[in-house]
């Protein structure tokens, strides 16, 4: 399945699903027990670059990344941060990956 | 009842799922007999094609049933099956070397269907074949059975997700991609050792493992390295495989899967009773589950230990009572599958010592054995010791296994355990060090030693004849140990089918007079035939199905296995499976039969 398609298919599911109410997922919570913090940390670079790090390249247009961050947690990839892949995240929803990179692009 | 995913693409899925929404669908009021036939593009019978029908939510029995195409490519599954959507029925054909191209259902009325399933050959086998296809690369047999014991006690190698990474790693556009796919595999592996380091230290009161070093837990830079020089490509075209030995599947076999919600790994089942429930032990939970094999309803029950415990070896109490060993250093529990009551024992011994149980001591029925005096006797992993506990009055004690020449260190792992019929001697085996021998109760001597040609062969779960004739499994190399306990002599040591299937047991069938090998990393229980020396296979109906313990329905002779993937986040199917070979080997008795 190409990219493009499994985005289509993402957003078909979305708009199928049930709405949850965003406000009750908490991005701090769900970086821990989907165990983004294997490779990421808060201020530090692991495997991946930091939380901190993430949120200052995208601070001048944090709107538009909420929704980018959230696909790219859930597809994996790599070509910002080097040449190591983030590994795909399909047991993480899109609402969920929203929350997520909510929190992220809201850290100072 | 949660139901297991469907089979079907995920485009399938969402035109079922839009068309019920749209009041398109024509549910079945009657339960559905289902028949059909599977050809080629020239219109040609395929045999021994599975063909797999997930079971609507309505429907009392299996999630999932697979039956298998006979010589004119006839199938027909003998439950019907009730709740069925006429216009969309949830089928599914797979056969190595081929690609399903269509579902044709046309009801001859509201309780029959007729199935017609076309199948396009293809050379690009990647979407069937299991994962131990792709380690044909990997030449060097002592690198791929370290590889097979580094990484398939979680889950397969290379499953669909590990396959998946290598696209993502191919598709990165760099100066130097060798040195780009080092730091990728490297990375992955980190990642997995941090999730397997939360799923085996959640007995551990020091919290979760430090993801800053989780590099440094085991060979991680090791696995990456064989990754990194064997998984160069998008992994996503695969030819040639074979599955080493004829397929023994006929028109009569038939498998069912239940799956169990909200856990992440099912570590073993067995069937005991009459009408027969189908056990799965629940590692992770701390469960044992209850499935009503007719019914597919499921019930549990805690095992009673205050803490982790995670419920993990099943053995047969002669009684019908089921024993388990656990995980976690907690208690041996006996439970009363009719009054559904427990009794336990702490795992630690008279003196203190805090044991590791993995087996206890059963026979060529994989029934618990004790000795003359009444001790149920267990391999120690932990202490890489055998021991005993008299279920009396809980008094256990452990003799620890000597080193073995040119094999010492630690990580010996003793693993497995059988017991002989004259019940005076044990045999175990050690999955670390590629080595076996035996313990004689009599003298509390340890006394014959096996050591193995390859040190990472990885014996796993033994099993033992009606004639004292021990099997043994060798999980990292791909092979079967024939081995005479009374003669203290092998008899034969064979490459399986297909030797990066990591066969994690054995188990002896009585009636059959055959041995049935679980493999972890081929999708396929593997039977060996003691008299020709030759091998049969039976696919299972899905990939990552990483199979663990397999035990033999006394009763009817079906064998009982579960697919055992653990870890948290890791891919794969979490569910107890029944396989009815369809033989008649048990008679009437067979399950399915009376349906």
């Amino acid at each position: 399945m190409n990219h493009g398609f499994r985005l289509a298919v993402l957003a078909l599911l979305f708009l199928a699903a049930p709405l949850v109410n965003a406000d009750e997922l908490d991005g701090a919570t769900l970086v821990d027990t989907k165990r983004c913090v294997a490779c990421h940390d808060q201020t530090r670079t692991l495997l991946g670059p930091s939380y901190t790090a993430i949120a200052a390249r995208h601070a001048a247009n944090k709107e538009l990344m909420v929704e980018v961050l959230a696909q790219k947690i859930i597809i994996g990839g790599a070509g910002n941060w080097g040449v190591v892949p983030m590994v795909p995240n399909e047991h993480v929803s899109l609402e969920e990956s929203r929350a997520i990179s909510r929190w992220i692009l809201g850290l100072q | 009842m949660r139901r297991y995913g469907s089979l079907l693409p995920l485009t399938g899925r969402l035109i079922y799922a839009i068309a019920i929404s749209l009041g398109l669908a024509a549910v079945a009021e009657a339960a559905v007999e289902i028949d059909g036939t599977v050809v080629d593009l020239n219109g040609t019978p395929l045999a021994q094609a599975q063909v797999s029908i997930v079971t609507p939510d309505s429907h009392a029995g299996a999630d999932v049933m697979t039956v298998f195409t006979g010589d004119g490519g006839r199938f027909s599954f003998p439950e019907t099956i009730s709740g069925l959507d006429l216009a969309n029925p949830d089928l599914n054909a797979r056969m190595l070397g081929y690609e399903q191209l269509n579902v044709s259902a046309a009801s001859n009325s509201s309780s029959a269907m007729d199935v017609t399933i076309v199948m396009r050959r293809t050379s690009n086998q990647a979407a069937v074949a299991p994962a131990s296809a792709w380690l044909t690369r990997i030449g060097d047999r002592d690198e791929k059975a370290r590889f097979v014991r580094n990484c398939v006690g979680c889950h397969q190698v290379p499953s669909a997700a590990v396959r998946a990474y290598a696209k993502q790693i191919a598709a990165v556009d760099v100066a130097d991609p060798a040195t780009a796919r080092e730091q990728s595999w490297l990375a992955i592996v980190h990642y997995m050792n941090y999730l397997s380091g939360w799923e085996f230290g959640r007995a551990n009161p020091d919290g979760p493992p430090d993801a800053e070093h989780a590099y440094y837990v085991g060979p991680g830079k090791e696995v990456a390295a064989t990754m990194a020089g064997h998984f160069k490509d998008a992994m996503d075209e695969l030819s040639g495989y074979e599955y080493g030995a004829p397929l023994i599947v006929t028109a009569d076999t038939f498998i069912r899967e239940y799956e169990v919600p909200g856990t992440n790994a099912i570590r073993e089942a067995m069937m005991l009773g009459s009408p027969a429930t189908l056990w799965a032990a629940d590692v992770s939970t701390n469960r044992m589950y209850a499935i009503d094999v007719a019914t597919g309803d499921q019930e549990y029950y805690d095992v009673p230990f205050d803490g982790e415990s995670g419920p993990h070896s099943l053995h047969r109490g002669a009684d019908g009572s089921l024993w388990v060993a656990p995980f976690f250093p907690s208690v041996i529990a006996r439970l009363d599958p009719v009054e559904k009551s427990w009794q336990t024992w702490p795992t630690v011994t008279n003196k203190g010592e805090v044991l590791g149980i993995h087996d206890l001591s059963f026979g060529y029925k994989h029934e618990l054995l004790t000795d003359d005096d009444g001790l149920i006797w267990y391999s120690d992993i932990r202490n890489n010791a055998v021991g005993y506990i008299d279920p009396e009055n809980g008094d256990a004690e452990i003799f620890h296994a000597p080193e073995v020449a040119g094999r010492a260190g630690s990580g010996a792992l003793l693993y497995g355990l059988v017991m002989t019929s004259d019940r005076k001697h044990i045999w175990y085996s050690q999955l670390g060090i590629g080595s076996f021998g035996s313990f004689n109760i009599e003298t509390r001597e340890f006394e014959t030693r096996v050591t193995l040609p390859m040190a990472d062969s990885g014996p796993r779960r033994l099993t033992i004849s009606d004639e004292d004739i021990m099997y043994v499994p060798l999980y990292g190399s791909g092979q079967l140990v024939e081995y005479d306990t009374r003669a203290s002599k092998q008899l034969g040591i064979y490459d399986l089918p297909d030797t990066g299937s990591a066969p994690y047991a054995v188990t002896w069938d009585p009636v059959r007079k055959v041995v049935w090998i679980a493999t972890s990393n081929a999708d396929a229980i593997y039977r060996f035939d003691p008299q020709t020396k030759s091998f049969g296979v039976i696919p299972m109906p899905r990939d990552g199905a990483q199979l663990r313990m397999i035990d033999i329905d006394p009763e009817s002779g079906v064998l009982v296995s579960s697919y055992a993937n653990i870890v948290e986040f890791v891919h794969g199917p979490r569910m107890a499976l029944i396989v009815d070979p369809g033989d008649g080997a048990y008679g009437d008795k067979m399950m399915g039969a009376a349906q």
